[in-house]
């Protein structure tokens, strides 16, 4: 410690020295009055710093968080058919909302086609009956159900006799019932991420091939 | 009807929260994920969402919040003001509302002159 304070007292002294030998003539008066200055706020800090850092922000769960919760793993007998059931009800009001299905369906020829097309394809998928008519591979064939999850590559759909199962979207063809018609949905146009697909464009015509 | 822009999303952020809420209280899990989903299709669109249904989702795992389905109300006292406090329970945060009794806590969108016309 005591050493600690020579030390100060001598480097002190040296800056006292330095300034005498160094300032010039008219200021040397000032020196002492100069260096006693007490500056007010130096030793205080703005409460505001203190108050920001304290406070706690209300963050969004991380990817590895959710998955501690059970958000991805939807188990293979976890969702019952029944329970879902309710939400192909709301989805047949809706996609006739969305599409104006009492209305006449449009021609593929005409002008009005473009439109509904694009409607159908910025339209939601979750809880609409999907069938899978084609598919590369052949036990996915004639599975049916309703849509649970809809992610980049993949459809989650809960069958009637209560299994999940993830179905591929790039090499399957799905039909999807509605009341008055069928639609058929070529899966390779569909591979989005949901929440993209409703500002992405499409073209008109793509020439869909398996 | 009248053709609004983005009138496509807002239908879909409309379904989403009724799926959501439907399926709350069968599995929250999946009410979160549709949660998040229709935040996120907002967010792309650059589409605004009501208050109200902006208060009613979790702000951490975006889950419905229902009292006694999954989230429980209580009301507490903070600073000499009273509080209503939901306690989400898929993953445990907390949302507050302050709720004194002479105070008009509306925001704007909420007045009824914010609107300014009705398409149906």
């Amino acid at each position: 410690m005591s050493s600690e304070e020579n030390f100060k007292k001598g480097a002190a002294e040296a800056i006292v020295g330095f300034l005498n030998a160094n300032v010039a003539k008219s200021g040397l008066s000032n020196i002492d009055k100069e260096l006693k200055k007490d500056f007010v706020l130096a030793k205080k800090r703005s409460k505001d710093q203190k108050r920001r850092a304290s406070k706690k922000k209300v963050r969004c769960l991380t990817r590895a968080e959710k998955k501690e919760l059970g958000f991805y793993a939807i188990p293979r007998k976890g969702v019952q058919y029944k329970e879902v059931l309710p939400l192909n009800k709301i989805w047949l009001q809706y996609i006739s909302e969305v599409l104006e299905l009492d209305n006449s369906i449009p021609d593929p020829t005409s002008k009005a086609w473009e439109n509904f097309t694009q409607t159908l394809y910025r339209a939601d998928f979750h809880g609409s009956f999907l069938k899978v008519t084609r598919s590369k591979c052949p036990s996915l064939v004639d599975k049916s159900g309703i849509c649970i999850m809809d992610t980049r590559n993949t459809f989650k759909i809960v069958s009637e006799n209560n299994i999940t199962s993830t179905i591929p979207k790039r090499d399957c063809v799905f039909q999807m019932d509605l009341n008055k018609c069928k639609i058929t949905l070529f899966g390779k146009l569909l591979c989005v991420r949901p929440a993209e697909r409703s500002t992405k464009k499409i073209k008109g015509h793509i020439h869909p091939d398996l | 009807m009248k053709k609004i822009q983005g009138n496509d999303s807002f239908q879909r952020i409309n379904y989403l929260y009724q799926i959501s809420k439907e399926i709350a209280d069968k599995n929250p899990v999946l009410s979160a994920y549709y949660g998040n989903l229709f935040i996120n299709v907002a967010k792309k669109n650059v589409a605004k969402i009501h208050p109200d249904i902006k208060r009613q989702i979790c702000k951490k795992c975006r889950c419905i919040l229902i009292h006694k389905v999954t989230a429980n109300m209580s009301i507490k006292k903070k600073n000499k003001s009273k509080m209503v406090e939901y306690l989400c329970n898929t993953c445990g945060s907390k949302k507050n509302f302050p709720a004194k009794k002479d105070k008009d806590y509306r925001t704007w969108l909420e007045k009824p002159e914010s609107v300014v016309e009705v398409v149906s």
